[in-house]
């Protein structure tokens, strides 16, 4: 049995772990004409939350409403199955390969707490943009790109585009 | 043919198992630990670029292959809308994120199932996002819902391409990437870059590129399904179709489908210029039967119904086949044509044949009209109050069936 204290395991070949992913997208397209994603499921999770505690919130909110206001249940949807699956391929594929580890990644010159706050407000830049772009790296760029989206390509290179404008002065947070 | 409608259950427990396969091979490509993806934009690491594009051109070749060689139904397939304002905005924003925060959603999920700690305050930063965006929303509502809206495009469309063109160009520029990635690595190199590849992995991508390059080749040169070859494929099941009269629908019942303000129509005239400038039902859009074998029928929304004629049957027939082989489209023809519409609104013969009965014509325009005026005629779009009662009660039988449009549903958080 693996465990977290044993020597992680090298990752796969990036080549080959594409490939990979590939024939998981396109094995997704092929027996169910839907591609991959992540951040619909979270924000159904938001959504069913917010619903529990505020539904006139939900109902009148655009956004809100949209992922499930009114008689629409928000968890009722195959991206919350998606969202489990990837949770526990993570895992499973975290543990034997010997990866578990509570530890927070981070920058050689950033600390444990600089890094969390960063975390989370880089977290919720991403949620913000896959909102507005409907689809996040999973659903736009990698499914949409895969079926050659117009909207998706675009979105891809200004994902780049945005990464690249500020990592320089952002640079101390990685290198 | 593939895809499959998967509902319910099954639907949930194959994306559960996609959803598993998917989590497990971004772990495996060490998308769980944010310093091995932030070390894209420090260009000492690649493995971001290399893994997703190469993962774009895997599915894109074997999508696209599959649909050439007819197993896969690309129009079946979900590709997200394009909304280009709300993609440029989002992304760019995501970008920004990717940097300060370290994951994308995707990713972060992976991370925190395998406890690192940034990995779970990040997807809490994403809920917290989108709890934002949702406050921001009646703001922000008409661009994210209208902000340049082109509907289900792809680049093929836009470039007027077939699919095998752009299929081998992205190809061939994710090669490129990968060779630049490669010398970007060198370039930049810090400690944690990878090792130069080793001769067992050159000979792999050697392998991979002359495999990759073959399907792309054979893609293009067999084409995706033309209207041609679909109507060849589905020959047998139009053929009855068009036998046993269920596509041909009475000018009553057209007039009845103008004055429906419940469902979207599409009328396609299919005749020549001269015979559409002197006359033809209003509304109605002049299309050339070269044109619906081309990418056009492809703008026609689901949930409409299309209704083609000519001033007989024969044009409009061929011309419906054209429109009907795609899936999802609800289409028939005008029975008797312009002839017969003519016939009854204009010559008022109310003992018109009905729409069981073909027209026996040979497709050109018996009417002498006096003056080419379009639609202007008021027998263009006759108000059926304003008709002799016997042409207002005029019998039909119903042909035309309502269908719920099937929709494939977003991946992402549409």
């Amino acid at each position: 049995m693996s465990n977290s204290s044993r020597t992680p395991a090298p990752y796969w070949n990036p080549y080959a772990a594409g490939i990979a992913l590939g024939l998981v997208l396109f094995l997704s397209i092929l027996i169910s004409g839907n591609g991959l994603g992540a951040s619909g499921g979270v924000a159904r999770i938001l959504t069913g939350a917010t619903k529990i505690v505020a539904t006139p919130f939900v109902d009148k909110n655009p956004y809100l409403g949209h992922l499930g206001g009114g008689a629409a249940n928000p968890l009722a949807h195959r991206m919350l199955w998606m969202l489990m699956g990837v949770a526990l391929g993570g895992f499973v594929s975290g543990w034997l390969g010997g990866r578990l580890k509570l530890e927070t990644v981070r920058g050689p010159h950033v600390g444990i707490r600089t890094r969390w706050i960063m975390a989370v407000l880089g977290g919720a830049l991403m949620g913000w943009g896959a909102a507005m772009a409907r689809g996040c790296t999973s659903g736009q760029a990698l499914s949409g790109g895969a079926v050659l989206g117009v909207g998706s390509w675009a979105f891809m290179m200004m994902v780049f585009a945005g990464g690249y404008l500020i990592a320089y002065p952002f640079r101390r947070l990685w290198l | 043919m593939f895809p499959f409608e998967l509902t319910g259950m099954t639907n949930y427990l194959f994306t559960l198992f996609i959803g598993f396969l998917f989590g497990f091979v971004l772990e495996r490509a060490g998308f769980g630990y944010a310093r091995n993806l932030a070390a894209q934009f420090y260009l000492y690491d690649m493995r971001v670029l290399k893994v997703m594009f190469t993962a774009i051109i895997t599915a894109m070749l074997l999508v696209f292959a599959c649909s050439a060689i007819g197993i896969l139904d690309f129009d079946s397939v979900w590709v997200s809308p394009t909304y280009i304002g709300p993609a440029i905005i989002g992304g760019f924003v995501l970008g920004l994120g990717f940097i300060l925060g370290g994951y994308c959603p995707g990713t972060s999920i992976v991370s925190a199932s395998t406890f690192r700690i940034d990995g779970m305050f990040f997807v809490l930063g994403v809920a917290l996002g989108m709890f934002g965006f949702a406050l921001m929303s009646p703001a922000l509502y008409d661009f994210w819902y209208s902000g340049g809206f082109f509907g289900r495009i792809t680049l093929p469309d836009i470039l007027g391409v077939d699919a095998g063109v752009v299929v081998l160009a992205v190809f061939v520029m994710a090669i490129c990437a990968f060779a630049f990635a490669e010398l970007s690595e060198r370039l930049f190199q810090r400690e944690e870059s990878p090792a130069p590849p080793t001769p067992r992995v050159r000979m792999f991508r050697r392998g991979a590129i002359g495999v990759g390059l073959l399907i792309a080749v054979g893609t293009l040169a067999i084409g995706q399904p033309s209207a041609d070859r679909l109507m060849a494929q589905h020959q047998a099941e139009l053929k009855t179709r068009i036998a046993n009269r269920e596509i041909f629908i009475d000018p009553a019942e057209l007039l009845g489908l103008m004055y429906n303000k419940q469902v979207e129509r599409i009328l396609l005239d299919v005749r020549n210029e001269s015979d559409y400038t002197r006359f033809h039902i209003r509304d109605a859009r002049h299309v050339t039967l070269d044109q619906l074998k081309q990418n056009w029928v492809k703008e026609i929304p689901v949930e409409a119904i299309v209704v083609v004629m000519s001033n007989d049957e024969a044009l409009a027939t061929e011309a419906w086949k054209c429109v009907a082989v795609r899936e999802n489209i609800n289409a028939y023809v005008l029975a008797g044509g312009i002839n017969r519409w003519l016939d009854i609104y204009e010559n008022k013969q109310a003992d018109a044949p009905h729409s069981d009965q073909p027209a026996t014509g040979n497709d050109t325009l018996r009417h002498p009209l006096s003056e080419a005026l379009g639609s202007r005629f008021a027998f263009a779009r006759p108000e059926p109050r304003k008709l002799p009662k016997d042409l207002a009660d005029r019998k039909f039988a119903a042909k035309i069936k309502l269908k719920t449009a099937v929709r494939k549903e977003g991946g992402g958080c549409g």
